[in-house]
C-alpha cells in the first residue's frame, strides 16, 4: 500500500472538511443574525412586565379570565408600517362575517396598519394552508388566523415563526408552540353556562333534546363538554335527566328546523333544549309552535334572530337564555399583533370569558331595527352596524 | 320503462309472447326505490310510530321540496351523460339574491321569481356551452362554474347577505294547501309531475335519454346532441333556481352557506332512485322516491339518536346498499 491517501480519499477528505468550514461560517452567520437582530431592537423595552399604558383595553377587560405567560416580544419589534393578514375559516356564516367587519374596522382605526389583508377559507382547510403560504411568501408582517385544522395549518405556521412572521390565533389554534399569542373564548364555559342554566329551569329532572354543531369540532366539543358537567354538577349526579336525542344542524337555521322537526314528531316528552347555537334554536322554536306544543325552556346564542324572538315570546312564557361567542375576538388578536410588533409585552394565551344574556338583560342586546343575521354582543361602531344591518 | 315479456312455445313450434298479469306488470314498474321506502318506514314506525303519523309524514315530504326540485334537475343532466357540480351553488346564490332584491315586498315576489329562473337558466347556458361548444368535461365545466357562482354569491352579498322574505313567499315554504298539504311539497310534486309527463309523452324525453344512452347513434339519427345536452343543463339550472327559490321561502332569511349539501343530496336521491349515472337511463318517478328516501332516512338516524360517527356510518351504508340494489333492479 503507497504512502499517500487514495486519490477519492483525498477527495473525501476535501469535502468533509469544506464541510466543516461551512458549518462553522454559518454558525458564525446565525451568531450574527442574532447580535444583528439584538442590535435591531435596541430601545426595545424588553422583559415581561407589563406597564398598564402598554396593554390595550380589550385585553385587559372583565371578559378576560386568565392568560398566560407574559412575553418578550423585542423580537418581533420593526418600525412601521405593518402589513397584517386576517385569515378566517369562513365568511359564509353570519357570525364569521361579523368578525371580518370587526376585525377591519380594528384594522382601520391604526394607520400603522398600511395593509389589512383579509381572507376567508370557505371552510376548506388545505385552502387555509395555501393562504398561509401565500402570505408567508408576501412577507407580511404579521398573521392572525383562525385555524379551521389544528393539525393540518400546524406546518404553515411553523414556517411562519421560521421565516420571521409572528403567528396569533384566535378561536382556534393549533398543534404547535411556534405562535406568539392566541384568543380563545372558554368553550366549556360556554356549554356549562347554558347546561347550569337549563338544569336550574328543570330542577335536575326531565327529558332534554341537544342540538350541537358539528360533532368532532373542537368548538363543538368542548361547548357539548360543558353540558356534560353541569349536568354532572346536578346534585343526584344527572341521574334524573334523560337525554332523549342529539343531532348535529351545523349551527343553522334551516338545519336546525329539519331537526328539530324530527326531534319534535319523535318525542313528545321534551323537557327542554340545549342548543348551542341561535340559528339552531329559532328552527326549534319554530318546529315547537308548528306543532302545537308548548314552549319549553331552551339554549341558544346571541344572534339578533334568537333573541327577538324570545323577547316576542316572553309573554307566553318561553323562558331562554343566552351564551356569547363573541364576534370581537379577532380585535384582540390584531392588538396583540401590533403590541408585538412594537416590541411590546403580552401574554402568551387569553381566555375569554363567555358573556351570557337572561331575562333580564336580553331587551338590551336585541336589536329591532337589525336583521336577524346581525350579533348582539358586538363592538361594531352604529354607522358600520346600520351599512350592513339595518332591516329592510 | 320495460315490461317484462316471456316466450312459450305456441302452435307449431312458433315461439309466441305471454304477457305477465296486469299487477305484476304494475308492480314492476315500480322503481325498487319505493320498495326500500316502505322497508324504511315500517322501521321508523318500530322506532317511533309518532315518526310516521300524517302530519310527521308530510313534513318529511316538506323537507325533501328544496333538495328533490334539485335532484329533478341533476336526473336530467345525468340522463344525457354528463354530470352537474353547481347546483348547490346555484342555490346558494338565488337565496341572496331573492332575499335582497325583494327585501321584504310583496310586488316584487312575481318578478324576481322570474329573475331567479332566468339566473338559474343562465348558469345551465354556461354550463352547456362549455360542456358541448368548448368540449370541456362535464365535471370539470361545472365544477369551475361551481366557484364562480360562490363567488359571485359572495361578491353580490359582500359576505353580508341582506334583504327579507315577504309573507306571501314564506307561504311558499312554511304554508299548506288547504291547511294540510306543505305548500312546498305540492310545488315539487307538481312540478316533477310536469316534467316526468313530458319526458314521458313527449320527444324531449327521448332525445335526453337517447344522447345519454349513445351520443353517436343519436347523432347519427339526426339528434343536434349539443342543443339537447344544453337545453338539460339550463331546465336543471331553473329547477335548481327553484329550489333555492322554496328554500328561502322556507328559511325566512338569506345565508350564503345554504345549499352546501344538495350537491351530493341530488346524485344521491337521483342514483337511489334507480336513474344511471352513465346515462341513458332516467326515471324521475325514481328520483322523487329517492328524495324521500333520503329524507326518511335522515329522520331514522335523527330518531335512532346515534352518535355521529355510527350516524354516518349507517348512512353512508344505506345509500350504497340502495344505490346498488336500484342499480340491479334497472339491468
Amino acid at each position: 500500500m503507497s504512502g499517500t491517501a487514495h486519490p477519492r480519499l483525498r477527495i473525501l477528505i476535501c469535502l468533509v472538511a469544506l464541510a466543516l468550514i461551512a458549518v462553522a461560517c454559518g454558525d458564525e452567520a446565525e451568531e450574527e443574525m442574532t447580535t444583528t437582530t439584538a442590535a435591531a431592537a435596541e430601545g426595545c423595552s424588553g422583559g415581561t412586565d407589563l406597564p398598564a399604558e402598554h396593554s390595550t383595553p380589550l385585553l385587559t377587560n372583565e371578559y378576560t379570565i386568565t392568560t398566560g405567560e407574559p412575553l418578550d416580544t423585542c423580537a418581533w419589534k420593526k418600525d412601521p408600517p405593518y402589513t397584517i393578514a386576517f385569515i378566517n375559516w369562513s365568511a359564509a356564516n353570519s357570525w364569521t362575517a361579523q368578525v371580518n367587519l370587526e376585525a377591519q374596522d380594528e384594522a382601520s382605526r391604526y394607520p400603522e396598519i398600511e395593509e389589512f389583508i383579509l381572507l376567508s377559507a370557505d371552510g376548506d382547510s388545505n385552502r387555509q394552508i395555501s393562504q398561509m403560504e401565500d402570505m408567508i411568501a408576501r412577507q407580511v408582517d404579521a398573521i392572525v388566523v383562525d385555524p379551521i385544522s389544528p393539525e393540518g395549518i400546524t406546518p404553515s405556521v411553523e414556517a411562519a415563526w421560521d421565516a420571521g412572521i409572528p403567528v396569533f390565533f384566535f378561536a382556534s389554534g393549533a398543534r404547535t408552540n411556534k405562535y406568539v399569542s392566541s384568543v380563545l373564548a372558554d368553550e366549556v364555559q360556554f356549554g356549562r353556562s347554558q347546561g347550569d342554566w337549563l338544569m336550574g329551569q328543570l330542577n335536575c329532572q326531565g327529558n332534554i333534546v341537544v342540538l350541537n354543531g358539528l360533532t368532532g369540532n373542537s368548538t363543538n366539543d368542548q361547548r357539548r363538554q360543558g353540558l356534560t358537567d353541569a349536568i354532572a354538577a346536578c346534585p343526584d349526579g344527572g341521574a334524573g335527566i334523560t337525554i332523549l336525542a342529539e343531532a348535529d344542524a351545523m349551527w343553522a337555521y334551516d338545519q336546525g328546523k329539519i331537526e328539530s322537526e324530527r326531534l319534535v314528531a319523535a318525542f313528545t316528552n321534551i323537557d327542554g333544549v340545549w342548543s348551542q347555537g341561535g340559528a339552531m334554536t329559532q328552527g326549534m322554536i319554530d318546529a315547537f309552535l308548528a306543532a302545537g306544543r308548548e314552549l319549553v325552556p331552551m339554549t341558544g346564542e346571541d344572534n339578533n334572530g334568537f333573541l327577538l324572538q324570545w323577547i316576542e315570546l316572553m309573554p307566553q312564557g318561553f323562558k331562554g337564555m343566552s351564551a356569547s361567542e363573541p364576534t370581537w375576538q379577532g380585535r384582540l388578536s390584531i392588538q396583540s399583533a401590533l403590541l408585538a410588533l412594537q416590541g411590546l409585552p403580552l401574554y402568551n394565551f387569553y381566555r375569554l370569558m363567555v358573556p351570557t344574556i337572561y331575562e333580564d338583560t336580553v331587551e338590551e342586546y336585541a336589536r329591532s331595527e337589525y336583521t336577524d343575521a346581525y350579533w348582539a354582543n358586538s363592538l361594531l361602531p352604529k354607522e358600520v352596524a346600520d351599512q350592513y344591518y339595518l332591516a329592510p | 320503462m320495460l315490461d317484462e315479456r316471456s316466450t312459450d312455445q305456441g302452435p307449431g313450434g312458433i315461439a309466441q309472447e305471454s304477457q305477465p298479469p296486469r299487477w305484476r306488470r304494475l308492480l314492476s314498474s315500480v322503481p325498487s326505490v319505493y320498495w326500500a321506502l316502505l322497508v324504511l318506514l315500517v322501521i321508523l314506525g318500530i322506532l317511533s310510530h309518532k315518526s310516521v303519523e300524517p302530519r310527521a309524514l308530510l313534513n318529511i315530504v316538506r323537507q325533501g321540496a328544496p333538495v328533490g326540485l334539485v335532484a329533478l334537475g341533476q336526473t336530467l343532466v345525468i340522463s344525457t351523460g354528463c354530470w352537474d357540480l353547481s347546483v348547490g351553488s346555484t342555490v346558494a346564490l338565488v337565496d341572496v339574491v331573492a332575499a335582497e332584491v325583494i327585501a321584504g315586498r310583496d310586488a316584487w315576489v312575481i318578478p324576481v321569481t322570474v329573475l331567479v329562473l332566468a339566473i338559474g337558466a343562465f348558469i345551465g347556458l354556461i354550463n352547456g356551452l362549455l360542456v358541448t361548444r368548448f368540449r370541456v368535461n362535464a365535471f370539470i365545466a361545472t365544477l369551475g362554474t361551481n366557484l364562480l357562482v360562490v363567488g359571485a354569491a359572495l361578491v353580490y352579498s359582500g359576505g353580508h347577505p341582506g334583504g327579507g322574505i315577504p309573507s306571501s313567499m314564506l307561504y311558499w315554504g312554511n304554508g299548506f294547501v288547504l291547511g294540510v298539504l306543505p305548500s312546498s311539497a305540492v310545488l315539487w310534486l307538481a312540478i316533477a309531475a310536469l316534467i316526468a309527463l313530458l319526458l314521458n309523452r313527449g320527444v324531449l324525453g327521448h332525445l335526453f335519454v337517447g344522447v345519454g344512452a349513445n351520443q353517436k347513434a343519436a347523432h347519427l339519427a339526426g339528434v343536434h346532441v349539443d342543443r339537447v345536452r344544453t337545453a338539460a343543463f339550463i331546465i336543471c339550472g331553473m329547477l335548481c333556481a327553484a329550489g333555492g327559490w322554496v328554500l328561502v321561502a322556507y328559511v325566512g332569511t338569506p345565508t350564503l352557506d345554504i345549499g352546501t349539501d344538495f350537491m351530493l343530496g341530488s346524485f344521491a336521491a337521483t342514483v337511489i332512485g334507480g336513474t344511471a349515472l352513465s346515462g341513458g337511463r332516467a326515471t324521475i318517478l325514481g328520483t322523487v322516491g329517492g328524495t324521500l328516501f333520503l329524507m326518511v332516512l335522515y329522520n331514522m338516524l335523527t330518531v335512532l339518536s346515534l352518535p355521529m360517527s355510527g350516524r354516518r356510518m349507517l348512512e353512508g351504508t344505506t345509500i350504497l346498499v340502495a344505490v346498488a340494489l336500484g342499480s340491479r333492479g334497472s339491468k
